[in-house]
């Protein structure tokens, strides 16, 4: 989930992790770690690269895809 | 004479070792050639039996140790198992509509057998019932709100352009630039979009060994304790879908998708033309000159007399074939060179589609070779390598059946049928295989085959469909090509060699499934969403437009309030998320997703004289997870015989809101999921009335003794005692 | 795609075996060493001959077809190692595929080995041993057919004059060694006598490079052609052959001697490896 890196968390929020990520559907405390992470780096950092994928690369990545035209 | 003697036996001698030596510590390659002199023959079976010595060593020594960890991981794993092993057969977009005709008109008499002494039900899809979304929940046991594909396509709320939903791949983040050249540092990034976990992995944490092909939505591969063979979603070597290419001397228009036209050149009595492939890793991108495309030359040399030709494929290392007309090569291996040394492995067929006045090859999307994999397209990745090996090299592009080239008429019916069922057939045998390979724990395979040629030839199905009007017509409606008809025999044929198969291994043990995701239906009229949109209000064009060019080209986002991208999905302009977002989040969306509800449920196809649209669904409703923000606001459910027509889904606004759909792309599945549920076979009675896609993997869990995870949507079947025969 | 460390690997071996190249192509040509410049030439044109004779006479697709096989197989060993039964087909597979692959090679493989047997025979003459050092001694060997007559046998130069030797002679085996004091350089001829009849033996005194015929025999074509490289000893004559014993020439490359034909294995094999893979031959 980290590739590899590894961040230590209280045992106390552990636990509260575990409720809300089962109540959130999660499969495991990793994935919903992973996931706040990257929705709250994602608002603060948007992606640069946002505006630079030109349309033509957009569509020589999905050139072939039968169900589009 | 003695000390010559002598003198040349010690010299035999060391040249024995030294050949030992030399087969022992040359590389991987190396031990194929044997070299001058009597040690020839003996080379290379001198090596592999090394090799095969070393690993049997190894496995020897370590079996003990093995086989303790197993029997007890086994023992602890098949303790509560009901089955030794499960073989589930998918046949994507199998219909039970058409599966339940034929078998009562006697047609499929092995699937019959399982109906009658087994189950036979039609199987719930998801909503949308498109392929990667219904594959993805079939694997994971949950919801797309869980798994996060909900189309082929996502869409980039910052651009509102569109991308793969399932993986995405991006070249390294930094490179040296030298002259001419920017070498890449680091690897290739394929991050995989998918959330979830594949049931095969809880079975392999138990120890239960599994064998997956071709599932949809598996790319880029996990690692599990098995093996797996990456499916839909692979992509070519270009990084695209699959891009065919037409070879011609006749000058010609581009194509609107799915190809390119490729000049093919005289000289004297030879023709010379190229196979267009990937843009070069090491062409500096920051030059000003457009991405260089690598490319591989080839030359025809055409025998009139015979109806063939000769193709020379490469320049320094070439390959030479000849092909009849109307005949597809083998899989032909073609090396892209990038220089210093880096090449891009590939493998494409050619198929010879003209000789006169024109010449015309046909070439395939070229795919990444699995014998060489430049992409990781299997777990492990000597597991492509090893099926290259032992049965030759086949299709690992995830949709392989090169639906545009039928389409753009660059394959006739005949010619894109011959590559459907050859792709098949490759799997057949890997299936097989894995069947041998896999005695204990769960064997799966996706045929994608029932999927395109339901596509491409639905139109014989239908009375008039707009795709075969105009062409000429046959006689009576029962002349038509029995295209569909052997397919569903050729899928029975098959089910009957595999129940043959497992009954002969192991019968009595094995449980076997036959699952599609979805089932399929006509595809004779488009809707155009955006273009309603646009019309209604909600969708607006900027000053002096009437149409829109592709992916909202002339679209003022600063008073849209919705758009739909892709298949099914309805999308609202909200603020703070799109970037141009124009609809408060709260109160407001959830009034226009009312709104847009209520206008747009039972909208009717009035010149078609059909219901366009039986069903909406809000998102918020239908999923639940933790993705839901990534779906789109409210699903669309289309009526029979209509799909978003092929400009909506690529965010085009025309004036027409219906069009026809001429294409031989005629019949499709991504509508009401109501309308199109896939279907289910067992060799074992199934309790359950309402069976779905989503109950698979806590069904598969609890049969071989597992406790299906707390996260799952699904609920396990109850499965009675066997019924083999 | 290759990573920058792969580019690194392998910059840093190529600079390693172009240097190496650079060097023993200046010590060669410097020391103008011409059995090695000869046993190299020959190995890359053998290397590239034989690559090209396999791949016309064999059939590669079958070949190809039976490599993967085996190749495949190992993989499946690996791959399903904990699925015993699949290992143990696994390995049968191995062994009826290199069957296969062996019959294949089998025919071509004698096409091949019939020219370069001749060939290496032939080269044997000129790179197995080196000429007589003038002055210094050597042994001449005769054999002949009758043990009891050992005492009459005579050497002489090519004038009839006795040759300045020491005599061993070995009834038990039927023969006489002379130990000869030297000879000046150049290609001499010594003549041994014996019941009137005269049987000569070319003997080359020298440095260098020379063609060598260790032995004059009476034995049949074939085996001449093999071991020795002048005209068969007349019927008549009680002398059944004549053998000069030259010292073995060592080629020594970076101060490491062998035999020109291991050599020549080592040197052929790696010709062999590079046309094979520029001409895309199975081997």
């Amino acid at each position: 989930m980290f590739g590899g890196y590894k961040v230590k968390i209280d045992e106390d929020l552990v636990t509260k992790l575990k409720i809300v990520a089962e109540a959130g559907g999660y499969e495991s405390v990793e994935e919903f770690v992973a996931h706040v992470l990257e929705r709250e780096v994602g608002k603060l950092l948007p992606e640069g690269d946002a505006n630079a994928t030109s349309k033509e690369a957009v569509k020589k990545r999905l050139r072939g895809l039968g169900y589009i035209e | 004479m003695m000390r010559a003697r002598a003198f040349l036996t010690g010299q035999r001698r060391m040249l024995l070792a030294a050949l030992l030596l030399a087969v022992i510590f040359t590389p991987a390659h190396a031990h194929a050639y044997a070299g001058p002199g009597a040690g020839f023959a003996v080379l290379s079976s001198f090596w592999t039996l090394f090799v095969a010595f070393v690993y049997s060593a190894y496995a020897l020594l370590t079996w003990p140790f093995r086989t303790m960890l197993r029997l007890l991981r086994r023992r602890k794993a098949f303790a509560k198992a009901q089955i030794r092993r499960a073989v589930i057969l998918g046949f994507d977009g199998m219909d039970p509509g058409l599966s339940a005709r034929y078998m009562d008109e006697g047609k499929l008499p092995n699937l019959a057998r399982l109906r009658d002494t087994g189950t036979f039900r039609n199987l719930r899809t998801t909503n949308p019932p498109i392929s990667p979304v219904a594959w993805s929940t079939f694997m994971t046991g949950v919801n797309p709100g869980k798994h996060n594909i909900y189309d082929f396509l996502a869409v980039d709320r910052r651009s509102y352009l569109p991308f793969l939903s399932s993986a995405e791949i991006k070249g390294p983040k930094r490179r040296i630039h030298l002259g001419k050249y920017s070498i890449p540092l680091g690897k290739t990034e394929i991050k995989r979009m998918r959330r979830g976990t594949p049931f095969w992995h809880w079975l392999g944490k138990a120890g239960i060994f599994s064998s997956i092909i071709r599932v949809p939505v598996t790319f880029p591969p996990e690692k599990f304790p098995g093996v797996l063979l990456s499916g839909m979603c692979v992509p070519d070597l270009k990084g695209s879908q699959g891009t065919f290419c037409l070879c011609s001397t006749a000058a010609g228009g581009a194509f609107r998708e799915g190809g390119t036209r490729v000049p093919m050149a005289r000289a004297g009595a030879k023709l010379h033309s190229y196979i267009p492939g990937p843009e070069n890793p090491l062409a500096n991108p920051s030059a000003e000159s457009p991405a260089e495309e690598l490319r591989v030359p080839f030359e025809v040399v055409v025998n009139a007399a015979q109806n063939a030709a000769k193709i020379t494929v490469g320049s320094s290392r070439k390959e030479s074939f000849t092909i009849k007309l109307g005949e597809y090569s083998d899989w032909i291996p073609i090396e892209f060179k990038a220089g210093l040394g880096l090449n891009a492995h590939g493998i494409c067929r050619f198929y010879l589609k003209q000789l006169a006045p024109e010449v015309e090859v046909y070439v395939t999307p070229v795919n990444i070779d699995p014998a060489k994999p430049d992409l990781p397209i299997s777990h492990p990745i000597t597991y492509s390598v090893y099926l290259a090996k032992m049965f030759g090299a086949f299709a690992t592009l995830g949709l392989a059946e090169d639906t545009w080239a039928l389409n753009e008429e660059v394959l006739d019916d005949d010619a894109f049928l011959a590559q459907c069922y050859g792709n098949h057939e490759a799997r057949e045998r890997q299936l097989f295989d894995a069947l041998e390979k896999t005695p204990e724990g769960l064997c799966t395979c996706v045929f994608d085959s029932t999927d395109r040629v339901q596509h491409m030839f639905w139109r014989y199905l239908e009375k008039d469909h707009p795709a075969t009007r105009g062409l000429p017509q046959y006689a009576t409606h029962s002349d038509k090509p029995l295209v569909i008809e052997n397919l569903y025999r050729r899928v029975d044929e098959l089910v009957g060699r595999v129940m043959a198969k497992v009954d002969k291994q192991q019968n009595g043990k094995t449980l076997v499934m036959v699952i599609s995701d979805h089932g399929f239906q006509n595809f004779a009229r488009g809707f155009n969403l955006n273009a309603w949109l646009h019309q209604n209000g909600y969708l607006t064009l900027l000053p002096g437009k009437s149409e829109s060019g592709d992916w909202f080209e002339d679209v003022d986002w600063s008073c849209t309030r919705a758009y739909t991208m892709g298949l099914n999905g309805l999308f609202l302009n909200m603020q703070g998320r799109e970037r141009q977002g124009i609809v408060a989040p709260g109160a407001e969306a959830e009034a226009l997703k009312v709104e847009l509800t209520a206008k747009l449920s039972g909208l009717a196809d009035t010149e078609a004289g059909r219901i366009a649209i039986s069903g909406v669904w809000d998102t918020d409703d239908a999923y639940v997870g933790p993705y839901v923000e990534n779906a789109p606001d409210l699903l669309i459910g289309y009526g029979d015989g209509v799909r978003a027509s092929w400009d909506s889904v690529m965010g085009k606004v025309t004036s027409a809101i219906f069009e026809d759909n001429t294409k031989a792309w005629s019949g499709d599945h991504c509508v009401d999921p109501r309308l199109v549920p896939g279907v289910l076979f067992c060799n074992r009675t199934i309790a359950e009335e309402n069976l779905a896609i989503v109950d698979v993997a806590p069904t598969m869990l609890k049969l071989f003794g597992l406790e299906p995870p707390s996260y799952y949507d699904g609920k396990a079947w109850t499965v009675a005692g066997i019924a083999n025969k | 795609m290759p990573t920058v460390l792969h580019l690194a690997l392998a910059s840093y071996t190529a600079g390693i075996v172009a240097n190496t190249m650079v060097n023993s192509a200046t010590s060669i040509v410097t020391n103008n060493d011409w059995p090695l410049i000869v046993t190299l030439a020959a190995s890359v044109i053998v290397g590239f001959g034989m690559v090209v004779l396999f791949g016309y006479a064999s059939n590669q697709r079958a070949i190809k077809r039976a490599k993967a096989q085996i190749q495949g197989n190992l993989l499946a060993v690996r791959l399903f190692q904990d699925q015993i039964s699949a290992v143990l087909k696994s390995y049968v597979g191995i062994l009826t595929s290199l069957g296969r692959y062996l019959r294949l090679s089998f025919a071509p493989l004698l096409i091949v080995i019939v020219p370069l047997t001749l060939l290496i025979t032939q080269m044997d003459r000129y790179l197995g041993n080196t000429p007589i050092s003038p002055g210094k001694p050597f042994l001449v060997k005769a054999h002949v057919s009758n043990a009891d007559t050992l005492s009459d046998v005579a050497l002489q130069d090519s004038t009839g004059l006795a040759v300045p030797a020491q005599v061993v002679r070995v009834p038990a085996e039927s023969e006489v060694i002379w130990r000869v004091d030297g000879l000046p350089p150049g290609e001499q001829t010594l003549n041994v006598v014996f019941g009137g009849i005269s049987v000569s033996k070319n003997i080359v005194v020298g440095n260098g490079m020379a063609r060598l015929s260790s032995i004059r025999m009476r034995q049949p074509l074939w085996k001449r052609w093999m071991e020795s490289g002048e005209p068969a000893i007349e019927t008549g004559a009680a002398v059944e052959s004549i053998e000069v014993l030259y010292p073995p020439r060592d080629i020594a490359i970076f101060g490491f001697g062998m035999g020109w034909l291991l050599w020549f294995f080592v040197f052929s094999i790696i010709a062999g490896f590079i046309f094979k893979s520029l001409l895309g031959i199975e081997i």
